[in-house]
This record gives C-alpha cells, sequence and structure tokens, in this order.
C-alpha cells in the first residue's frame, strides 16, 4: 500500500499495538493489585480498539460529507452528555459517565464533534467569516459553552486543546487574522485569571518551575517521570523493566505512560514512538492539502492537528517543559474514550484521503478496496 | 484541488506543533543523554535497597592448627510487615523457636512498615525449624538471609584475647577487632528492588563476597586451657580472690603461649567486663616479684652478690622514713640468697641505694617498664616509671620492692623474659613471626647468676616460692604481695595483688609464667597461698597434658 491511506493505516495499527506492549507493562502492577490479574486493564484496552477500529472503518468507509449534515446536533450531545458528568450520580472521578461497566469521557468524544461542527460551520458560512459576528463568535460561544463544563469538571487541559482545535480551525478556515488575535489577546486575563483561580493549577505551576523543590509535594508526579525517563539513557532499562510503573509514577499506565516508554526503551525508543505520531499527523496534513473539498480539508487537518496538538501537549508534560494536566497520548494511553476517539480521527483523515484518491481515479479503476 | 484553504495558514499550525515536537526531542535528550546519570542514580536512591551480607569469617586457630573461633551458617531473619498474613501465628513462632520475648515480637510485628529485623543471629537449625513452620501453617512475612554467626568450639577459652564480633560481623574486641580487615574478608552485596510500597520487586547478586582469612596464633589451647582452670579454680579456691591473669610465653621468641583470664566470660552472652585482656590494659604495683629484677640490676652493676652479707633488721630508716619487713620481723645478718628466699624488704633496699636513682630508672626502662610492648591487643597501656629526677631516695627504695611503680602483666612477663633468655627485651606476640628484639636488658651473666638464686629460692622450703616448686621442673621465679593503692585513699590494706613471675627450666628457660590474682577484700591475701601454688599447679598440669617433660630426672625422687 503505497498510498497515503495504507501508510496511515499501518501507523495506526502500529501505534495501537505499542499501545497494548506499553499499557500491558505499565500497567500489569496495577492491574494485579486492584483485580490479580495483570492483564486485566489491557483487557478493556483491548475492547476499546475493537470499538475504535469499528469507528475508525466507518468513517473511512462512509462519505465524508455525510458527517456535516446533523454535526451541530451532535455536538449538542456531546455537550449534554459532557454536562451530564457534573451531576453526581451518573459521574465518575469528575470526567467520566458511568455507561454500564465501562465509564466513558463525553469530553474525549467532544473533540471529534467539535472538528465535524467546526469544519461544517466553516463550510456553511463561507463568506460570511469575514464578519466577526458571524465568523468568531458563534464558535466562540461553543467553545465557552464546553469551557464552562470543563473548567467545572474540572479539565483545563481538555479545555486547551479544544480551544487551540477551535482557534487552528477558524484561522485555517479563513476567518480574518485581525478577529483571532483580538480574541486571543482578550482571552489571555481570563486564562491568567483561570490559572491562579485555582489553588492546584497554581500548584502545578509551581512544580512545574522549580520540580526539584516540590519534589516531594506539588511535584512529585513530574519528579517522577523525569526519574523515569533520564534513567531510561538512550538505549533505555529494557522492555517490561520500567520502576516507575511500580507505583513510583501515579498514571504511569494513561497520562504518563510517555515516561515508561522513555525508561524501558530509553531515547531510541522514545523518538521512533514519536515519529510515527508524526508521521500520522504529517500524513493528515497532506491529505488535508489534497481533499477533494473545504470541507475535507478542514476534516482532515482539524483531525490530525487535533492529535498531533494532544501528543505535543501530554509530552511536554510528560519531560516536564509543561506544568501537568490530565490529557492522555493519543492512541497509547490507557482509557477506552480516548482510544476510540485518536481511532475514528484517524478514521476521519482515512475518510477524506479515500475521497481524494477516488475522486483522482475513479475514471481509470474500479474501487479496488470497496 | 478543489479546496479554497489558506495553504500557509495551515502550513503554520503544524510547524508550529513541528517546533513542540523538537521541543520535547531536547528536553529528552538533556535528560537522558546529558543528565543520565544523575537520574540513574537518583532513581537507585529511591528505589533499590543494598544488603550486605557478611562474608564467612576467618576462623582463629591456635599453634597447633586448633580452632578457637569459626563461623558457622545462621539466618539472619527479618519481618516485611507489608505481607504478614498471620500477625498472631507469626508471633507465637517467634516466640517458641527462637526464645524471643513476647513484647519484643510483638511490637515489631506490628510495626508500620516492610523490613524489621527480628533476630540476626538464628542458630541454622532453629531457623529451619522456624521456616518449615511458618511455611505448614501458611504464617507470610518472615524474610531468611543466610549469614554467619561466630561459634567457640573450645568455650569461653583465651575469650578476652580474641574478643567478639557483633551482629554485622564486624570485630567488636581483642584480636577479632585487630585483625577485623583480614578475618572478615569482602561481603556479599545484594541489591533490592522496591515499589512504592515497599515491597521487594527483585534481587540480585550485585558483588560476590570474599571470605575472610583465618589467622593463627602463638596460643597453645592446651596451656591456655590449663592456665584457665588453674585461675578458675584459684578463684573458688582462695579467700577474697576476685579475678586473676595467668601468662605464659616462650622467652627465646615471644611468642605468648597462653594468657589466661578469670573470671570467665559467657560466649553466649559476654559480660564486657569479663572481656578486658586487663593483662595488658591496666598497671597494678608489682611487689616483691621486683626483687628478682632488682637482683639482676644489682648483679649487672656489681653492686651487689649472692653470697654478700646484709642486715635483715627491721625497720630500715630511709631519710627518716621507717621501712618495714612484712609482718615487722629482723632477720639479723643474712646474705643476698637468703633475703630473696624470705623476701626481705630491707636488704633489697639497702640494694637499691646502691644502684642509685638514675640507674635504676635506666635499668628499668631497658627492662621495657614504662613503655607499651606493641602486643597485637587493643587497650594496651604503658605502665607508670616516672622520671629520675622525680624520684626521691624514698621512691628508689621501695621501687627495690616494686612500689611506686606501676607495670602491666605483659610488661613484667617481657622483663623475665629477658631475665630467661640472657638479656633480650623480645617483642611479646600473639601471632606468629620472626622474633623481634627491642634491646639489650642485662648481660647474659647477670641473667644466669639471677636465675640460679631463683631457681635455688624455689627449692628451698624455708622460701616464700616453694609451693611452686615441682620437682623434676626446675621452676625458678619470685612471689610478691602488694597493697594496691585506691586513689583518694592510699593503700588500703585489704585491696591486694598477689603474683609469681617464674620460668622454667631455670638453667636454660623454655617457658616464662606469671600468675597474678587480685582481692579487694582481704587484708591476709598472700602470694604463698594463691599465686605461688597456682604457678606450681599450672606446671603441674602441663606435665600431666604431656606438654612438658621433666628435665631433672634426678629430682624426681624428692619429695614435693
Amino acid at each position: 500500500m503505497g498510498s497515503a491511506e495504507g501508510r496511515i493505516l499501518v501507523v495506526l495499527v502500529f501505534l495501537v499495538l505499542a499501545g497494548f506492549l506499553f499499557v500491558y507493562s505499565a500497567s500489569a502492577p496495577l492491574s494485579a493489585r486492584l483485580t490479580g490479574d495483570p492483564w486485566a486493564l489491557l483487557k478493556r484496552q483491548c475492547i476499546g480498539a475493537v470499538l475504535g477500529f469499528a469507528a475508525m472503518m466507518v468513517l473511512w468507509r462512509v462519505d465524508y460529507r455525510v458527517w456535516s449534515r446533523g454535526d451541530d446536533l451532535f455536538l449538542g450531545l456531546c455537550w449534554f452528555l459532557t454536562a451530564l458528568t457534573l451531576v453526581p450520580p451518573l459521574a465518575e472521578g469528575g470526567r467520566w459517565l458511568r455507561l454500564g461497566p465501562f465509564p466513558f469521557q463525553p469530553s474525549e468524544l467532544g473533540k471529534l464533534a467539535l472538528v465535524l461542527f467546526l469544519s461544517g460551520s466553516l463550510v456553511r458560512r463561507g463568506d460570511r467569516l469575514q464578519d466577526w459576528k458571524q465568523g468568531v463568535l458563534p464558535h466562540l460561544l461553543v467553545l465557552g459553552a464546553f469551557g464552562l463544563v470543563l473548567l467545572l469538571q474540572p479539565d483545563f487541559g481538555m479545555l486547551v486543546t479544544y480551544a487551540a482545535l477551535v482557534a487552528v480551525l477558524l484561522w485555517v478556515g479563513g476567518v480574518p487574522i485581525r478577529h483571532l488575535g483580538v480574541t486571543g489577546a482578550a482571552a489571555v486575563p481570563f486564562l491568567a485569571a483561570l490559572l491562579f483561580g485555582a489553588q492546584y493549577r497554581f500548584e502545578r505551576l509551581l512544580a512545574f518551575l522549580n520540580p526539584e523543590l516540590y519534589r516531594d509535594t506539588f511535584a512529585y508526579q513530574t519528579y517522577q517521570s523525569l526519574m523515569a525517563i533520564g534513567s531510561g539513557g538512550i538505549l533505555g532499562r529494557g522492555l517490561g523493566a520500567s520502576r516507575a510503573k511500580l507505583f513510583y509514577l501515579p498514571s504511569a499506565h494513561n497520562d504518563f505512560l510517555f515516561a515508561v516508554v522513555a525508561e524501558e526503551t530509553g531515547l531510541l525508543g522514545a523518538l521512533a514512538l514519536m515519529g510515527l505520531i508524526g508521521l500520522l499527523v504529517g500524513q493528515g496534513y497532506a491529505v488535508s492539502r489534497r481533499a477533494p473539498d473545504k470541507l475535507g480539508a478542514l476534516y482532515a487537518l482539524g483531525a490530525s492537528f487535533l492529535l498531533g496538538f494532544q501528543t505535543v501537549l501530554n509530552l511536554g508534560v510528560v519531560v516536564g517543559v509543561l506544568p501537568v494536566t490530565g490529557l492522555t497520548l493519543p492512541f497509547l494511553s490507557y482509557g477506552g474514550s480516548s482510544l476510540m476517539v485518536s481511532l475514528a480521527l484517524g478514521g476521519l483523515v482515512l475518510g477524506v484521503a479515500r475521497a481524494s484518491r477516488a475522486s483522482r481515479v475513479a475514471l481509470l479503476v474500479p474501487e479496488a478496496w470497496a | 484541488m478543489g479546496t479554497e484553504l489558506p495553504v500557509r495558514r495551515g502550513a503554520v499550525a503544524f510547524l508550529v506543533l513541528a517546533v513542540g515536537g523538537l521541543a520535547v526531542l531536547g528536553r529528552l535528550v538533556q535528560l537522558q543523554v546529558v543528565e543520565h546519570s544523575r537520574w540513574v542514580r537518583a532513581a537507585q536512591a529511591v528505589q533499590e535497597d543494598l544488603i550486605e551480607l557478611p562474608s564467612r569469617r576467618g576462623t582463629i586457630y591456635d599453634r597447633n592448627g586448633t580452632a578457637l573461633a569459626y563461623d558457622v551458617p545462621a539466618w539472619a531473619i527479618a519481618l516485611d510487615n507489608s505481607l504478614i498474613t498471620k500477625p498472631e501465628l507469626l508471633v507465637d513462632l517467634a516466640v517458641r523457636e527462637l526464645g524471643l520475648p513476647r513484647s519484643e515480637v510483638l511490637t515489631k510485628v506490628y510495626r508500620e512498615g516492610y523490613f524489621t529485623w527480628l533476630d540476626r543471629k538464628v542458630d541454622y537449625e532453629a531457623g529451619r525449624r522456624l521456616r518449615d513452620r511458618a511455611r505448614e501453617l501458611g504464617a507470610r512475612g518472615l524474610l531468611f538471609f543466610p549469614t554467619w554467626k561466630r561459634a567457640y568450639p573450645q568455650g569461653p577459652l583465651a575469650l578476652p584475647v580474641l574478643g567478639v564480633v557483633g551482629v554485622d560481623g564486624e570485630g567488636l574486641a581483642g584480636l577479632e577487632l585487630v585483625f577485623d580487615s583480614q578475618l572478615r574478608g569482602k561481603p556479599q552485596r545484594i541489591r533490592v528492588l522496591r515499589n512504592a510500597r515497599g515491597q521487594v520487586q527483585d534481587l540480585w547478586v550485585e558483588s560476590q563476597g570474599v571470605p575472610g582469612k583465618d589467622l593463627r596464633l602463638t596460643l597453645d589451647s592446651r596451656i591456655q586451657w590449663a592456665c584457665e582452670e588453674e585461675i578458675e579454680d584459684g578463684l573458688s579456691k582462695y579467700a577474697g580472690a576476685e579475678r586473676g591473669f595467668a601468662l605464659m610465653m616462650d622467652p627465646r621468641t615471644g611468642e605468648v603461649l597462653a594468657l589466661a583470664h578469670g573470671p570467665r566470660p559467657d560466649p553466649e552472652k559476654p559480660d564486657p567486663a569479663l572481656l578486658n585482656p586487663w593483662a595488658i590494659t591496666q598497671v597494678f604495683e608489682p611487689g616483691s616479684t621486683f626483687k628478682a629484677l632488682t637482683g639482676m640490676i644489682a648483679f649487672e652493676l656489681g653492686v651487689a652478690g649472692e653470697e654478700e652479707l646484709f642486715s635483715g633488721d627491721s625497720p630500715f630508716v630511709v631519710r627518716g622514713v621507717p621501712i618495714k619487713n612484712a609482718r615487722g620481723q629482723s632477720y639479723g645478718t643474712v646474705d643476698f640468697k637468703r633475703a630473696m628466699a624470705q623476701s626481705i624488704n630491707t636488704v633489697f633496699v639497702q640494694v637499691a641505694l646502691r644502684v642509685g636513682k638514675d640507674r635504676m630508672v635506666e635499668h628499668l626502662r631497658r627492662l621495657g617498664f614504662g613503655a607499651r610492648t606493641g602486643i597485637e591487643l587493643p587497650g594496651e597501656v604503658e605502665g607508670i616509671v616516672r622520671p629520675s629526677d622525680k624520684w626521691t631516695e624514698l621512691d628508689l627504695a621501695v621501687s627495690s620492692f616494686g612500689q611506686g611503680i606501676a607495670v602491666t602483666g605483659i610488661q613484667l612477663g617481657t622483663a623475665f623474659c629477658a631475665m630467661a633468655n640472657g638479656g633480650n627485651l623480645v617483642c611479646p606476640r600473639l601471632l606468629p613471626g620472626p622474633t623481634e628484639v627491642r634491646g639489650r636488658a642485662a648481660s647474659p651473666q647477670a641473667c644466669e647468676r639471677i636465675r640460679a638464686v631463683l631457681g635455688y629460692i624455689v627449692g628451698l622450703q624455708a622460701s616464700t616460692g616453694w609451693l611452686a616448686y615441682v620437682p623434676g621442673y626446675k621452676v625458678g621465679g619470685k612471689s610478691g604481695t602488694a597493697e594496691m593503692a585506691v586513689p583518694g585513699r592510699g593503700y588500703v590494706p585489704d585491696h591486694v595483688t598477689t603474683g609469681m613471675a617464674a620460668f622454667f627450666p631455670w638453667d636454660r628457660p623454655e617457658y616464662v609464667l606469671i600468675v597474678v590474682y587480685q582481692t579487694t577484700d582481704n587484708p591476709e591475701f598472700w602470694s604463698g597461698q594463691n599465686a605461688v601454688p597456682s604457678a606450681g599447679n599450672i606446671v603441674r598440669r602441663l606435665a600431666a597434658l604431656g606438654v612438658i617433660r621433666p628435665y631433672d630426672k634426678t629430682a624426681l625422687g624428692r619429695s614435693g
């Protein structure tokens, strides 16, 4: 498969398999302690992968133009589900909804909904984007509505991700640069107030500024993460040989999984992993440039930017150059919602890639994959 | 294509991501390459423990290859408190199998934390029993580490000389302390990886241990045994006797053949006071045993002769101070040999005055007094011989019978070795090696003459040394009894040191023997009743053990 689709598919499979490997390694001690079965968390991750690949297939095989219909409803539903996490009997740990035996994080699904909605909305608004009230304000209100819920959860990292996605899609979608600049400048005091308004965020900022000093308190997690990464060296301690996962590093199997990767496989493994994700994001960007229409271009660009942005944010936290936020590493971190949505975003890129190829070769070759 | 997107805008967004990725990459290089070793150390400090298991300590042998102290396998048993499943059972087991007090076990078992030493010196069999029982009953939480335990196959034999070892197998006293680095070897180092909850995840040997080297001593366990038995006997037999020592040396080499201290410590739970080899570490006033040395110095200087006549009347006045004989007795005119036999103070005062302060101090120093002998034991003291310009005539006078100076047992033994070997001041030693001579103490002629006198007097029924006479073994020597000076009280009548300094055979000595007893509550404590017969008994015991054979078969017919 020399096509973009083939490359993307291979990368996705590799990433998910690597995720299995490291989630198992990082979660085995925790699984064994919680359930007596070291495979317990990996088994749940597999369910997420199956559902995720199913979603990916649908988004890949179905013509993406379908998704622009009802994308506002989908977004509304996601907002509603996210808001439901604020209702105590339904919520689990602030961000999750209890759905049968599995907790589900609606704000993850919201990422996909936001990509679909924003792209659709930008295409629908066309030339009206030149008007601030048409181009920026409605989307800012959508972000505000999610932001309110995300801050109440609280999930600051997710809000930042949403905001970045909104900014990038508006920017690429054709909103005048001055509108974005003014809006961004207006947001600065608001962000500062958020940062200093919550005790835990301020502590995380302190920890981020001086991990050594607060290594037994606020910066414990960051310090343990740095210790894991640093002690991995160039070649790593070896697969399965992580020590951080022995309850030293909290969230070693989800948000801080990359620290375990870097500890076990060293700089080389970490670079390989970053390379894979970089390849995926780059392919996504290429697909977006070759997309048959603006909608497809925005879909592919939004989805791949989202994956890239969340990766950079997560890695930045894990290597201690960003304050701690509760973001997963796409495809790799433990967490069914995250894995499913990451695969769905990949599927969206694949769908656009398929359509662009189909539009070029339809006259010459019968659809080989149908 | 059909897109109407500002292409550059998309590129900018992804460029920002790429910059972020590069920042992460730079940070990874910093952490994993530049600072790698620092983080490895930091992780090690948090995640690993180092356990050192002592290697087998070297065996201590006597000169004939008899083991005096060796290591036997044992267990160091600890609790992993986080794993304990049946605490009540575990407490019962530990109390029963290890004989630990219940309250101690209770506090250890119900302690927070993950690692608590329960007992670090458990006999091999007891530890095995405990392990098997715990396994049977399903009581988890015990950790067994193989270790070593010092065993004393000869019981307390020579224990104050050997010293003891601590729980980490480190020498704490005696030769175990002095030769610790040689005996100890290198411990096995074991790395333990713990999780953040303190549980052991993995352990591996970081470096193999190296067993300690053995030590061979000059001690002869048969002689040591004879001396210790005799001192123990003496302590129970002689009224008021509280402690004693017997030192036996080969005068030709300085080798210590026996250094027995009594009462003997219990090797299982040694009383620190009884572990003190006080023949090395404490001084006493030697009393009349010193007359032998005064006589030798007089012969050396030619100021007295064996047959020379002296006034044995008591008291003899020096600078207005009357000096008396024992029990105030006067003897009329006596010759030197008789004065030695009857230990007449006033005669030796006259001899000392002829020697003079300067020469007396010089010769005492030549005999090794006032300086450490350098024997391989910790805590040796140098004794007290004040410089001659601080001496008065009276000091000189009383020094002739061993008062006003303080000596250690090993100094007295070394001085008598010089007398016995013809004047060489040898270095006393507990480890074999070439003989070292520190200097000349007297001429062979003077030594020979004084030995003849001392041999003569032990064979004399009317002498204070008579009870050391053993037919056929040609014992020579001099006894002494001295009140002890107690700080603030002066000489106290019921604090007494008695001693016998002997050698045999007196014409060509092979052994020097010093026996000393001390009491603090018997004013009638005389060397003739304890130290002298003890010295004789030791010779008899050695004869009975076959260590020595008669030197003079013609004497065997004589009544003893």
